[in-house]
Order: structure tokens, then C-alpha cells, then sequence
């Protein structure tokens, strides 16, 4: 145990981690900048992640600050972010970067304050915690000078980032298993198609694949159940890292998650270790740190150099920046509503009144068999066999009103068989089956399947029953 | 080792410790579902994707001025914040919380009322402009997955003929309330 979190080791992996980690949240810090006044200040429009209204007593809301304060606040982000990421004055760079990122992420869930946003903040507490300005850094050129030498680091902060990622993927995986449409692929097929949270093209193409969903739920869950066991394995920590690597990258692809995949690529370097870095880099000379009195003055004119620096580009931040500052006094412009628009949502127009219940409906599917869970309709949805039955499995959305469902069996001599009952608003799942056991009251042929809620057509289906 | 070694190396147990410990309470509280609902556990909780949505919604606050003229109080033009995969979704689409629309609605009256005297700003709609989420496929995906034959899936501006409204998205009201003559409002009522 003691060897586990106190071996000193080479800070270059997290150096590595500390630039990656710089540069995602550098990104997403300068995305931000120029709205910083309406995210963040008392002139725009805070939304704080616990107000005092809904968490009395807990004192997480921090207070707004005046516009030019909170660009200033910002700025001194985005340079603390740089100063990390390139190492210099490491250490008060990331102490800077994080009770910055806290203040101002605590000032708006809405747009700034996600879980990848505690993350970081994990990550940035962590780091400062080590000596990962100790290599690859301007810290580590002025102290050493031309010499190449890193001074070592104590393992534990290290360990307890690996100990961040495991319990991420765990968190997650737990929240997952405990929700009965993850299980069936709907929890990820409706991510997909949300237009906030979800996919491009490809998140799309995924959603209409219905035995790709479900084996892509299953097998987020596996691989957060199973790096958490398996990395600490010698042999698999590379296949895992690579695992990892690819399942974050595939999350980029698919959904619109801001820097979060980027955020876990970087926090996922914790597990990167000296020996797979000197097969791609070379050793480094590693000595413990010396104390003398060129070392002090290199790092009093640093620390001087850099509050100079901070204090330069805050100024000149605020300066620049255009939003709120200038304008906060100016007029807002809102928009008139036209005649039609204004009746439609005095009206509060539905999907009921305008006759179009299939939008009420997300999915109708057919088939000869129907899933453990009863909620998909698996097999052939277009042929049929005597003796099986026609299940009829139809996917609601979450909104909508109690319906009365009415499947209407067309046989091939034309004659219908229906099959009626009301369904209730808090019920997802509308199924139906018709045994075709019968030649006498299911000749073969071909046959339509219709689904109708309040009268209304939904959807209809073809196939053929063959004896 | 020295005496300042060993306060290092003790607090950095302590550090060690607490970090474990906390890490462990919150996720055996996750485990069994009951995560605390206190703020320093959504720093220790990892639920993401708890759950899902299956309408697309985009939120307006919609004032009734004094002569019957209907305007867009949310989102005006000092939201400029976007996010979303097509970069139109305002916060107040993202944050469901009923607290920040309100709070948003009356500053936006207030600003409102204040450059526009002689017609202010007298009952409020908290509206929501939805459609089911299948509407936000790509067209080519949709008719390939739904073998639909209409054509007017999309949810914005789908290019309509003149005199056809082309819509595929619906409304409903939030809240409303009246706004006094001094831009004050009344109490938020849920609509019936």
C-alpha cells in the first residue's frame, strides 16, 4: 500500500495529463469567453447550479459579480489555463484555473456546469497536488536549465485520478443497470436523436438500427464494469487504455457531448505509465529536487513574471471583450409574434388536435416473436408462418394523453378482426398478438395490420402468412 | 525523515483518506439509489443519463402588451448563448427549471416596459414549442426507418407553398400571469 501511493515516480506522464487536461478545458474556457457577461455576471443572467431558493442553508451559490469583474474572472481562466498547460508556475496556475472554474461553473448549470465540468475539477485539484510542471514545462527549463532533467513525484495523487476514472465508469454503469429501457436500447436510442445531448449523422444512423442499440447498451455497461477490474492487470492495462481509448472516441462520434469524451481521454493518462512513455520518447534523467539559491531567484523572477503577465491579458481581456460591457446598457430587441404563430400557442396546439397521433407513437414493429421484456417485436416483420403468432409491438412517447387503441386485423379475404382497449398516459408500450394457427380463420395470403389511437390512423403494416 | 516530512506525508494520508472515503460513501449511495441531495454529493456522483427525453422542446415566454400585440420576451437578443447540435438551443432549453424562466420573464418585461411605454407588457405565456424526437432525423433516415411518404417531417422551416402552413410541432403553456401596470406580476398559475 505504501509502495502503491508513495513510490516516487517520473512526472512526465502527468505531464502529459496535465497539457491534456490544459488544453480540453483551455478549449472550452475560450468557447465561452465571449459570453462570460450573460453567463456568469450580475448584469446577464446567472443560473446557478444551487440556488439558495431550491438548497437553503447550503451555501454553493456564488455571488454574480459585476460585468467587468466577471471578464476579468474569465480572462484570468483562460491564462491560467495556458500558464498550466505550457507549466508555467504550475502549481498556482491550476490552484487559479480551479477555484476560478468553480466560481464561475457554479454560477450556471445551464450552459457551463456538467459532470465532465466536476471532472476537470477533480483533476485540476489532483494535479496541483503533484509535480507535473516537472517535465515538459517552462517550470522544468528554468529550474534545470539546459540540462534534461525531471524531478520525481510521489504516486498517490496519480492514483487517486485512477481512482476518479473507476469511479466514474462504476457511477455510470450503476445509473444504467438501474433504468429498464437502457436494457431494451431505448434510453439510447431517444440520447441519440435528442437534438441538445445527441448525435450527428452517425448517432442518427445508430439510433434507426434497433439490435446495434441494444448491443451498444450492453456493451457501455460491460466496459464500465470491467476497466474498473481489469486495468490493475499488468497484462490487459494496455488492451483496456485501448479499449477505453476507442469507446471515447466512439461516444465523440456519435453524441453531442461537449468535451466530455475529451475530458475522460485525458483523465484516462493517469493509467499511462513512464515505461510506455520511454518507448515512445526516450528516458529521461530523473534526480531529486535541489534547493539553492539560483533555483530561489529563478522562481521569484517566474512568479513575478507571471503575475505580470495574469494582470496584462486580464486587462487587456477586458478591454476587448465587446459583450455586455459596452452593450449592457444598450436596448435588447424582442421579436414580435405573427397572427398565426400566436394563435397556435394560445391554442396550445397538439399532436391530438391536429389529428397527427402517430406523433404520439415513436416506433410500430412486427414480428413472430416478441422480446423477454415484451416491449420489442423481434423476426421477420413481413412473412409468417402457420402456427406462429403476429406480434405487434408500438413505442409511445413519454407526453402523451390516455388513448384508445384499436389494432384491426385485414385477413386476405378482407374480413377484420379488431382488438380494442384504452391505454393509459404513464404507459410506453402498446402490443398486440393474433395467432395464425388457424387456416379457417387465418387463411393464408396477405394481410395488413392497422393501429389506430382515438379513431385516428397511426400506422399499418403488410405480410404475408404462408401454410 | 525530518519533522516537516512527516506532516507532509500525514496529511497527504489524510488527504489520501478522505479523498477514498468520500469517493466510497457517494458511490455505495448511488448503488443503492439514494444519492444525497446535497450539493457536495454532485461532485462525488456519477449519474449520468439518468434519464431521457422523447420530445424536443424549445421554450419562448410570449407577452400580451396593452393594445393585443404578441411578442417574444425569451429568448431576445441578449441570449446569445447556444448550444445543441444544430447551435439553436437557448439555456432556458437546456435547464427545465421552472425557477430561471421566471426569473428571466420579468427581467425581460422589466426591460421591455422600460423602452416601451406606451404599450406595455400586461399577461405572460410561459410556453413550449415540442415535437417527438423522430422528427429530428435526417430526412433520408426517417424515410428509410418509418417508410413514410409524407415529406413535410422536418420540424423548421420545412420550404412551404404560399398559403400552406408547414408545421410538424405543437405548444403548450407552462404558466401564465398577469403583469401589473408598474411591471410587477402577479403569481405564476400553472395553465389549466
Amino acid at each position: 500500500m505504501r509502495a502503491f501511493f508513495f513510490a516516487p515516480e517520473s512526472p512526465r506522464p502527468l505531464a502529459l495529463l496535465r497539457i491534456a487536461t490544459g488544453l480540453v478545458f483551455l478549449y472550452d474556457a475560450i468557447v465561452r469567453w465571449p459570453f462570460a457577461v450573460e453567463l456568469y455576471s450580475a448584469a446577464g443572467l446567472p443560473m446557478p447550479v444551487f440556488p439558495p431558493e431550491l438548497f437553503p442553508g447550503t451555501h454553493f451559490a456564488p455571488l454574480p459579480l459585476a460585468a467587468g469583474w466577471t471578464v476579468a474572472l474569465h480572462t484570468l481562466l483562460v491564462f491560467a489555463l495556458v500558464s498550466a498547460t505550457v507549466g508555467w508556475r504550475t502549481r498556482t496556475s491550476l490552484c487559479v484555473a480551479f477555484a476560478i472554474s468553480l466560481w464561475l461553473g457554479l454560477l450556471d448549470q445551464a450552459g457551463t456546469f456538467k459532470k465532465y465540468s466536476v471532472i476537470g475539477l477533480h483533476l485540476m485539484l489532483l494535479l496541483s497536488l503533484t509535480r507535473c510542471g516537472g517535465a515538459w514545462s517552462i517550470d522544468a527549463l528554468l529550474i534545470s536549465g539546459s540540462r534534461q532533467i525531471t524531478r520525481l513525484s510521489l504516486a498517490w495523487p496519480r492514483r487517486l485520478i485512477q481512482v476518479l476514472v473507476i469511479a466514474v465508469y462504476l457511477g455510470g454503469a450503476m445509473t444504467k443497470i438501474r433504468l429498464p429501457d437502457f436494457a431494451n436500447g431505448d434510453l439510447l436510442m431517444f440520447s441519440l436523436l435528442d437534438d441538445q445531448w445527441g448525435g450527428g449523422y452517425v448517432g442518427h444512423w445508430l439510433s434507426t438500427r434497433p439490435q446495434l442499440l441494444i448491443l451498444a447498451s450492453i456493451g457501455t455497461v460491460l466496459f464500465e464494469i470491467a476497466f474498473p477490474l481489469l486495468i490493475w492487470n499488468p497484462r490487459l492495462r494496455r488492451p483496456m487504455l485501448v479499449l477505453a481509448v476507442a469507446f471515447h472516441l466512439m461516444l465523440a462520434t456519435t453524441m453531442h457531448l461537449g468535451i466530455f469524451s475529451f475530458v475522460m481521454l485525458a483523465a484516462l493518462l493517469a493509467f499511462v505509465e513512464e515505461r510506455d512513455l520511454s518507448r515512445l520518447v526516450g528516458n529521461s534523467q530523473s534526480a531529486l529536487p535541489k534547493s539553492d539559491g539560483s533555483v530561489a531567484r529563478t522562481s521569484a523572477l517566474s512568479a513575478a513574471g507571471w503575475a505580470v503577465a495574469a494582470a496584462l491579458l486580464t486587462t487587456a481581456g477586458v478591454t476587448l471583450h465587446n459583450d455586455g460591457i459596452r452593450t449592457q446598457h444598450g436596448r435588447t430587441v424582442f421579436d414580435p409574434i405573427d397572427e398565426q404563430t400566436s394563435v397556435d400557442i394560445l391554442a396550445s396546439i397538439t399532436p391530438a388536435q391536429e389529428g397527427r397521433y402517430d406523433d404520439y407513437f415513436h416506433r410500430v414493429e412486427l414480428g413472430n416473436r416478441l422480446s423477454s421484456d415484451g416491449t420489442r417485436a423481434l423476426g421477420s416483420a413481413s412473412s409468417f408462418r402457420r402456427g406462429m403468432t403476429v406480434h405487434a409491438c408500438a413505442r409511445l412517447i413519454q407526453n402523451h394523453p390516455p388513448l384508445q387503441i384499436e389494432w384491426t386485423l385485414i385477413r386476405s379475404d378482407g374480413r377484420e378482426v379488431k382488438f380494442a382497449y384504452q391505454l393509459a398516459a404513464n404507459v410506453s408500450h402498446a402490443t398486440v398478438g393474433f395467432a395464425l394457427t388457424d387456416s379457417d380463420q387465418t387463411p393464408a395470403g396477405e394481410y395488413r395490420l392497422i393501429l389506430r389511437a382515438d379513431g385516428f390512423e397511426v400506422a399499418t403494416r403488410g405480410f404475408i402468412l404462408r401454410e | 525523515m525530518s519533522r516537516f516530512h512527516r506532516l507532509r506525508q500525514f496529511t497527504a494520508i489524510l488527504f489520501i483518506g478522505s479523498y477514498l472515503l468520500l469517493t466510497g460513501f457517494f458511490l455505495v449511495r448511488h448503488a443503492v439509489g439514494d444519492s444525497l441531495g446535497h450539493p457536495l454529493g454532485y461532485f462525488w456522483t456519477w449519474d449520468m443519463f439518468p434519464n431521457y427525453p422523447t420530445e424536443s422542446a424549445r421554450r419562448w415566454a410570449v407577452g400580451e402588451t396593452a393594445s393585443g400585440a404578441y411578442v417574444k420576451l425569451l429568448p431576445n437578443s441578449a441570449h446569445r448563448f447556444h448550444w445543441g447540435v444544430h447551435g439553436d438551443a437557448t439555456r432556458f432549453d437546456i435547464d427545465r427549471r421552472q425557477l430561471f424562466f421566471r426569473q428571466a420573464t420579468v427581467h425581460a418585461i422589466e426591460r421591455h416596459n422600460a423602452t416601451t411605454l406606451d404599450d406595455p407588457i400586461r399577461f405572460v405565456y410561459l410556453a413550449e414549442k415540442y415535437w417527438p424526437e423522430k422528427l429530428n432525423l435526417p430526412d433520408e433516415l426517417y424515410h428509410g426507418f418509418y417508410h413514410d411518404e409524407v415529406t413535410e417531417k422536418v420540424y423548421w422551416a420545412s420550404p412551404a407553398e404560399e398559403g400552406e402552413v408547414s408545421r410538424r410541432f405543437y405548444w403548450r403553456i407552462l404558466e401564465e400571469v398577469d403583469v401589473e401596470t408598474d411591471g410587477r406580476v402577479i403569481a405564476w398559475e400553472p395553465s389549466p
